[in-house]
C-alpha cells in the first residue's frame, strides 16, 4: 500500500523531458548523428558550462586588463587562455564559439527537434526567442556603428567618431576628391618588422605601412637611441604600456610612399599623437597628405549644440542632470530637441545618447562641451522583442508545469484522503491484528 | 518515523545555530556597553536630558546633507559612522545609566562640547590600530574611545593616517583602514562639537591704536553688523594679515579660525536655506560668516551687501540665542521652535515657487523633501527592520520549542500560530520599504542597500507559499530564518558603509520605470538563487544525517520544490538580466557593456540554464540538482556583492573590507555544504548501488535455473 505512491511520486519528481523527435539510432546516417550531436542537452550543457566560465574570468580578469582587453580576449574570440597565477595556462573556448555551438543547438535541438505540440509551445517560443536575441548581438556586432561626437556650445557637426578604432586617411590636398581610407583592422597586425603594401587604383601611388604601435609617444631620434624601434625621418614611435581603457591608447604607425615604379617618393611617422604633424608628399605632380584619425562616420543632418545643462546635487560633485539642447538640421529646416540621460534622440536610424561632458576638472562655472554617444544599429529593439517573448515561452511554460503539478497534488491528496476515510469505515472488529 | 526524528533534530541544532549566529552579534551590538565598557561618565559633567518635545522639535529640523533631510537622519548617520550603532548608551560612575538618541547627542555635541568630548563615541575595532599611534589606554580589544582619550595621539594618527591614506584602499591592511576611519572620524566630529564656537565664544574686536590696545569679544551677529567692515578694510589696507599689528592680526586670524571650524569643510551643518531664493544651496555658520566677509565692498557701503550682511547676522544670532538659552530648558525649547519656525519662512518662496506651473525639478523636489521630514523621523524611530528582526528570531526559537514534541497538540497550534504570526514582520518590512518609498519619492529599490530587505521580503513570502501548498515542515523555520539573516545582513551592511542609504541617485539612475522593472525584476532572480541554494542546503545536510533515505517524502517534496524555484528564478533572472541591458541600450546605446555587475547576473542566468538542461538530459539527478544548486548560491553572491567590491565597472561603489568578509564567509560556508554533499552523494551512490544489487540478487534467485533478471 505504502510503495506504490512512492514510486508514483518518485517518477513526478524527475523532471520531465521535452518530448523530442524520435532518435533513429538503428539507421542513422553521418548528417544524423552530427544533427543528433548539434541538438542534444548534453552540448548545451557544457556550452552553457563554459559560457558560465569564460563570463567569470572574464569578469575577474577586467579588474586586472581593463575592459576592452578582456572583451577581446574572451568574449569576442574562438578560444582564450586563461592563466591561473600567470604560470598555468587553462584553455578555454572563446565566446564566439561558444556563441555559436549555442545558436545551432537551440535551432537544432530547441526548435527542430523539439515535438511541436500545445505543451512545448512555451519552450519553443522561449528557445526561438533566445536564438533571435543571439542573433541580435550579432547583427549589433558585425553592423553597428558607435562612436562619438562632442560640441561645444555653439558648434555644429554631421560627424561622430569611433572610439577605438583607427584609420590612416589619404587624401589629395586642393580638390574634393575622395579620401582613401586604411581601416586598422588592416594594419594593427603589423608590429615590428612586419609590414604590408596598400594601392588604390585611382592614385598613382602605393603605401607601405609597418611597426604599429598600439599606444605610443612621438620620439625624436636626434642621433640618441631609439630603442630599437625604426626611426623614420628622424621621427619614431615610442611605445607606452597600453592604457587598460583602449579609447585612451594613441595608436602609430609607420609609413613609406612607394612610387609605381618602386621609387621611394616618402617615409614618415603616422600618429594621432598631439605632437604628430600631417605627412604631405608629392606623386605625379599631385599633392596628398596622409593623417592616422579616428573612423569617423557622417549623419544624414547637422547637430548644433544650443546650450548643455550639467547640473550636480549642491556641495557634490555628484551629478544630477545631464541635458543638452540642440538644433538637428535637416534640408534647412531646424527642430529644437532635448537630449538627456535615459532620453536619447532617435532620428533616422541614429541615437544620440547624453553620454559625458568634459574638459575634466571642470568647475560648476567652467564652460564645457557636451559628448554624445552616437549609435547606428539594426538591431536596435531586437532585443526587446526578444525579451517579451522569452517571458511570455517560460512565463507560458512554467504555469503550464506549475498548473499539472497542482493538479497531479490535488488528485493525490483527495486519493489520499479517500484512503484513510476508508479506513477509519473499516469495523474495528475487522483490524484487529489475528492472534 | 526513526528518519523523522533524526530529522528534526538536525533541522533543530541547525535552527539553535542560526539563532546562535544571528542573535549574538546583534545582542552584543546592541548593548555593547552591557558589563564590557570601562567608559564611565561623571554624571556631574552630564547636561540636564532633554525633554522629548525638544529632541523631537530638533530631529525635524532640516539641514541639507547632499539632500533635505532631517537632522535626527544626519546625526543617524554620524554616529552609526563613528560608533557602529544608532544611539549612544553611557555608564555612569555612580551605577546610572543615560542612552541617548541620535538627535539628543547631537544637542549635547552642539551645546555641551565639553560634556560630549567625554562621551566613548569612537569604536575601534582593534586595539593594534591605536598601538600604531602610541596610544595604550589598556582596554580591551575592541572598544569605544571617547575625544579626550584619543585627543593627545591626534597628531601621530594624523601623521599615521596620511602615510595609509596614499596606499590605495584594496591594499590596506586592516590595522591601516581603521587608522585612516579614525583619523577621518575625529576630524568630522571636530568639526560638529566646534560649530557654535563663534556663538560661545563671540568674535574678538580690536579697540585700540596700536598693538597694545584692548582686545574685547563681541556676538558674532553684532560683529557682523558693526565689525566686520572696519575689520576687512584694515586687513586689505595692510595687504596680508601678517603684516598688521599683532592684536588686529590676531583678531583676523581668530576670525577665520571660528569661521572655517563652523563651515568644517564639506561635512559642517547646512542649516540655512540660501540668501538667494532662487539658489539651491544651503549654508552652515562658517559659510554666513565667510560669504559675508567676501562680499565686504570696496569704498562706499552698498545697499545689497548691507541686506546681505543684515541677512546673514539675523540668522547668526538665532543660533547666539539658542547657545544662550542652553541651560534653560523651556526656554531653549521656545528659541528652537522660533528656529525652525525662521527656517520655514526662508523657504516659503521656495514651497511657493514648487507650485507654479513652471517650477524646477529641484524646486520640487526640495519642497517635498522639507515637507516630508517629519515623516523621515518617524521611520527612524520606527525601527521597522529591527522590529522584524526581533519578531523573526522569536518565532524561530517557538518553533524550535514546537519541535520538542512535534506530535502534541499544542505544538501544531503553536505552530499554526507562528505561521500567521510570521506575517506580522513581513508586514514590518513593508511599512519600513514603503516609508522609504514615500520619502524619497521612487521605487522600493535604487541602491544596494535596498536590495537586502525586498530580497528578504521576496525569500519569505515564497517560504511561505510553499509551506501552504506543498506542506513542506521545513519552509516556516527557513522563513523566520531567511528573515532575521536577511535583515541582520541589511543592519550590517548599513553599518559597515557608516552613511545615509537614502541618498539622491545619479542622473543615469534616475528613471523610475527602469527601477522598477529591471531592478526588482531580476531581484527576484537573485531571491530565487539565495532560497533554491539554502533548500539545497537543507538538503545536503539531512542527507548527511540520513544518508540511504533517498525515496522519502520529504526528500522528493524539497526536491521538487528547489527545481520549481529554479525554473522561477530562470524566469526572473533571465527576463531581469534582458530588461538590464535594454536600460542601458536606450540610456547609453549598447545592449550589453560586459560590466561586472551584467555579468554577475549573467552568470545566474546560464547557471540555472545549466542546471535545467543537465537535469532534463539526465546528466545529474536529485543530489547533483542540489549540489549546483549551492554553488548557484555562490553565484548570487558573487552577482549581487563581489562585483562592486571589484573596482572596475559602473557598479563599483568601492572596496569595503568588511563587505569582502562576509562575502568570504558566505563562499565559505556554502563551500563547506558543496563538499558535505559530494561527500554524502558518493556514499548514498555506494548504498545505492549495494541494494541494487542486492535486489538483482534477490530477483535471479526467485527466477528459474538458467535465466538472468536482464533476459527477464
Amino acid at each position: 500500500m505504502s510503495t506504490a505512491p512512492e514510486a508514483e511520486s518518485h517518477q513526478e519528481s524527475e523532471p520531465v523531458k521535452p518530448p523530442l523527435l524520435p532518435s533513429r539510432k538503428k539507421t542513422s546516417p553521418g548528417w544524423w548523428k552530427v544533427f543528433e550531436f548539434f541538438a542534444s542537452f548534453g552540448l548545451a550543457t557544457v556550452v552553457l558550462f563554459f559560457l558560465f566560465i569564460i563570463t567569470w574570468v572574464g569578469t575577474l580578469e577586467q579588474v586586472e586588463n581593463g575592459l576592452h582587453v578582456t572583451v577581446r580576449e574572451y568574449f569576442e574570440s574562438l578560444y582564450a587562455v586563461y592563466w591561473v597565477n600567470g604560470v598555468i595556462p587553462i584553455p578555454l573556448p572563446g565566446g564566439y564559439l561558444l556563441l555559436l555551438l549555442l545558436f545551432l543547438n537551440i535551432v537544432c535541438g530547441g526548435i527542430i527537434r523539439l515535438r511541436k505540440k500545445p505543451q512545448t509551445i512555451g519552450i519553443l517560443i522561449a528557445h526561438l526567442s533566445i536564438a533571435f536575441l543571439i542573433v541580435a548581438g550579432a547583427v549589433s556586432f558585425y553592423f553597428k556603428k558607435d562612436g562619438n561626437m562632442a560640441l561645444w556650445p555653439g558648434d555644429s557637426s554631421n560627424l561622430f567618431q569611433s572610439f577605438t578604432n583607427w584609420v590612416v586617411e589619404v587624401k589629395e590636398l586642393g580638390t574634393d576628391s575622395d579620401v582613401w581610407m586604411i581601416h586598422d583592422s588592416d594594419f594593427k597586425d603589423l608590429e615590428g618588422s612586419k609590414s604590408r603594401v596598400f594601392t588604390n587604383d585611382a592614385l598613382p601611388f602605393e603605401l607601405k605601412l609597418f611597426g604599429y604601435v598600439r599606444n605610443s609617444e612621438l620620439g625624436v631620434a636626434d642621433g640618441g637611441s631609439s630603442g630599437g624601434q625604426p626611426v623614420v625621418d628622424g621621427f619614431y614611435l615610442k611605445p607606452s604600456p597600453a592604457a587598460k581603457e583602449d579609447e585612451m591608447n594613441v595608436g602609430g604607425v609607420l609609413c613609406e610612399v612607394l612610387g609605381k615604379d618602386g621609387s621611394k617618393l616618402g617615409e614618415s611617422v603616422i600618429t594621432f599623437h598631439p605632437s604628430g604633424k600631417v605627412f604631405t608628399f608629392e606623386a605625379d605632380g599631385r599633392k596628398f597628405a596622409v593623417e592616422m584619425n579616428r573612423e569617423r562616420w557622417e549623419v544624414p543632418f547637422t547637430v548644433r549644440l544650443d546650450k548643455f545643462v550639467h547640473e550636480v546635487y549642491p556641495k557634490t560633485n555628484k551629478p544630477r542632470v545631464f541635458r543638452s539642447e540642440i538644433t538637428r538640421t535637416e534640408n534647412g529646416i531646424d527642430e529644437p530637441v532635448k537630449i538627456s540621460m535615459n532620453e536619447p534622440m532617435r532620428y533616422k536610424g541614429y541615437t544620440f545618447f547624453q553620454a559625458s561632458w568634459g574638459p575634466q576638472g571642470a568647475g560648476p562655472n567652467d564652460p564645457k562641451f557636451s559628448q554624445f554617444e552616437v549609435a547606428k544599429n539594426p538591431s536596435d529593439h531586437w532585443p526587446l522583442w526578444s525579451c517579451i517573448a522569452a517571458f511570455i515561452g517560460l512565463a507560458l511554460h512554467f504555469s503550464m508545469s506549475l498548473w499539472k503539478f497542482s493538479k497531479r497534488s490535488a488528485k493525490k491528496s483527495s486519493a489520499k484522503s479517500e484512503t484513510a476515510a476508508g479506513e477509519e469505515t473499516v469495523p474495528p472488529a475487522a483490524s484487529q491484528p489475528e492472534p | 518515523m526513526k528518519y523523522r526524528h533524526k530529522f528534526r533534530k538536525s533541522v533543530s541544532i541547525l535552527l539553535l545555530a542560526l539563532v546562535a549566529v544571528t542573535v549574538a552579534p546583534v545582542f552584543g551590538q546592541d548593548n555593547p556597553e552591557a558589563g564590557i565598557d570601562p567608559n564611565l561618565v561623571d554624571p556631574k559633567i552630564l547636561p540636564a536630558e532633554w525633554s522629548e518635545e525638544t529632541v523631537r522639535a530638533f530631529e525635524e529640523l532640516v539641514v541639507q546633507d547632499e539632500r533635505l533631510k532631517p537632522i535626527a537622519s544626519y546625526a543617524a548617520v554620524k554616529l552609526l559612522k563613528f560608533r557602529g550603532i544608532k544611539g549612544v548608551h553611557l555608564n555612569l560612575t555612580d551605577g546610572g545609566k543615560r542612552d541617548l538618541t541620535p538627535a539628543a547627542w547631537m544637542l549635547d555635541a552642539l551645546f555641551y562640547p565639553e560634556a560630549a568630548c567625554q562621551y566613548p563615541i569612537f569604536l575601534v575595532e582593534d586595539r593594534a590600530a591605536l598601538d600604531v599611534i602610541g596610544l595604550d589606554l589598556h582596554k580591551k580589544k575592541r572598544e569605544r574611545y571617547s575625544f579626550n582619550e584619543l585627543a593627545p595621539a591626534r597628531e601621530k594618527l594624523n601623521e599615521a593616517a596620511g602615510r595609509y591614506a596614499k596606499i590605495d584602499s584594496k591594499d590596506r591592511n586592516t590595522v591601516q583602514s581603521m587608522v585612516v576611519e579614525l583619523a577621518n572620524n575625529i576630524a568630522d566630529y571636530e568639526y560638529i562639537v566646534r560649530s557654535l564656537d563663534f556663538a560661545r565664544e563671540g568674535l574678538p574686536v580690536y579697540r585700540g591704536e596700536d598693538s597694545e590696545g584692548e582686545m574685547e569679544r563681541v556676538p558674532a551677529s553684532t560683529f557682523l553688523r558693526e565689525e566686520l567692515v572696519p575689520m576687512v578694510e584694515a586687513v586689505r589696507s595692510y595687504g596680508t594679515i601678517d603684516k598688521m599689528p599683532p592684536r588686529l592680526g590676531e583678531a583676523a586670524n581668530e576670525y577665520l579660525g571660528l569661521a572655517q571650524a563652523a563651515r568644517g569643510s564639506i561635512d559642517g551643518i547646512h542649516f540655512f536655506p540660501g540668501y538667494d531664493p532662487n539658489g539651491e544651496e544651503w549654508y552652515s555658520c562658517g559659510e554666513l560668516l565667510f560669504l559675508t566677509m567676501q562680499r565686504v565692498p570696496d569704498g562706499a557701503a552698498d545697499p545689497e551687501f548691507i541686506k546681505h550682511r543684515d541677512w546673514a547676522a539675523d540668522r547668526l544670532e538665532q543660533i547666539e540665542r539658542l547657545v544662550a538659552a542652553k541651560d534653560d530648558r523651556s526656554e531653549f525649547h521656545k528659541e528652537l521652535v522660533a528656529f525652525a519656525a525662521a527656517r520655514t519662512t526662508d523657504m516659503a518662496p521656495l514651497l511657493a515657487a514648487a507650485k507654479g506651473a513652471d517650477s524646477k525639478e529641484w524646486q520640487r523636489r526640495q519642497a517635498r523633501q522639507f515637507t516630508v521630514a517629519p515623516v523621515e523621523v518617524d521611520y527612524h524611530h520606527g525601527k521597522y527592520f529591527f522590529k522584524a528582526w526581533g519578531i523573526f528570531v522569536a518565532l524561530l526559537l517557538a518553533i524550535a520549542v514546537t519541535w520538542l514534541s512535534p506530535a502534541a497538540k499544542w505544538s501544531q497550534r503553536l505552530r499554526k500560530l507562528t505561521f500567521f504570526a510570521t506575517f506580522i514582520p513581513l508586514g514590518l518590512i513593508v511599512v519600513g520599504v514603503s516609508y522609504r518609498v514615500y520619502i524619497m519619492g521612487r521605487p522600493p529599490v535604487s541602491e544596494l542597500y535596498e536590495t537586502v530587505p525586498y530580497i528578504t521580503f521576496v525569500v519569505i513570502s515564497v517560504c511561505l507559499l510553499l509551506d501552504r501548498t506543498l506542506k513542506l515542515p521545513v519552509m516556516l523555520p527557513l522563513a523566520c530564518a531567511l528573515g532575521a539573516l536577511g535583515l541582520f545582513v541589511a543592519d550590517k551592511y548599513e553599518t559597515i558603509q557608516g552613511a545615509d542609504t537614502m541618498k539622491e541617485l545619479t542622473a543615469v539612475l534616475r528613471s523610475n520605470f527602469w527601477l522598477t522593472t529591471h531592478v526588482l525584476v531580476v531581484l527576484v532572480g537573485y531571491a530565487a538563487g539565495i532560497l533554491a541554494a539554502v533548500m539545497s542546503g537543507i538538503y545536503v545536510v539531512s542527507r548527511a544525517f540520513d544518508v540511504r533515505r533517498k525515496k522519502s517524502e520529504f526528500f522528493r517534496t524539497l526536491s521538487r520544490a528547489t527545481y520549481g524555484i529554479i525554473c522561477f528564478g530562470l524566469l526572473f533572472s533571465l527576463v531581469g538580466t534582458v530588461l538590464g541591458g535594454i536600460w542601458a541600450n536606450y540610456s547609453w546605446g549598447r545592449f550589453w557593456g560586459w560590466d561586472p555587475k551584467e555579468n554577475g547576473a549573467l552568470m545566474i542566468v546560464l547557471w540555472f540554464l545549466m542546471i535545467l538542461h543537465a537535469r532534463v538530459g539526465g546528466f545529474i539527478k536529485e543530489f547533483g540538482m542540489h549540489l549546483l544548486s549551492v554553488i548557484g548560491g555562490a553565484v548570487v553572491v558573487f552577482s549581487w556583492f563581489h562585483t562592486n567590491q571589484l573596482g572596475v565597472g559602473l557598479h563599483s561603489y568601492g572596496f569595503t573590507s568588511g563587505v569582502m568578509f562576509a562575502i568570504n564567509l558566505a563562499y565559505g560556508t556554502l563551500a563547506a555544504l558543496f563538499i558535505v554533499g559530494l561527500i554524502t552523494s558518493v556514499i548514498a551512490n555506494h548504498y545505492e548501488s549495494e541494494e541494487k544489487a542486492a535486489r538483482k540478487k534477490a530477483r535471479d534467485q526467485q527466477l528459474p535455473d538458467g535465466a538472468t533478471s536482464a533476459g527477464a
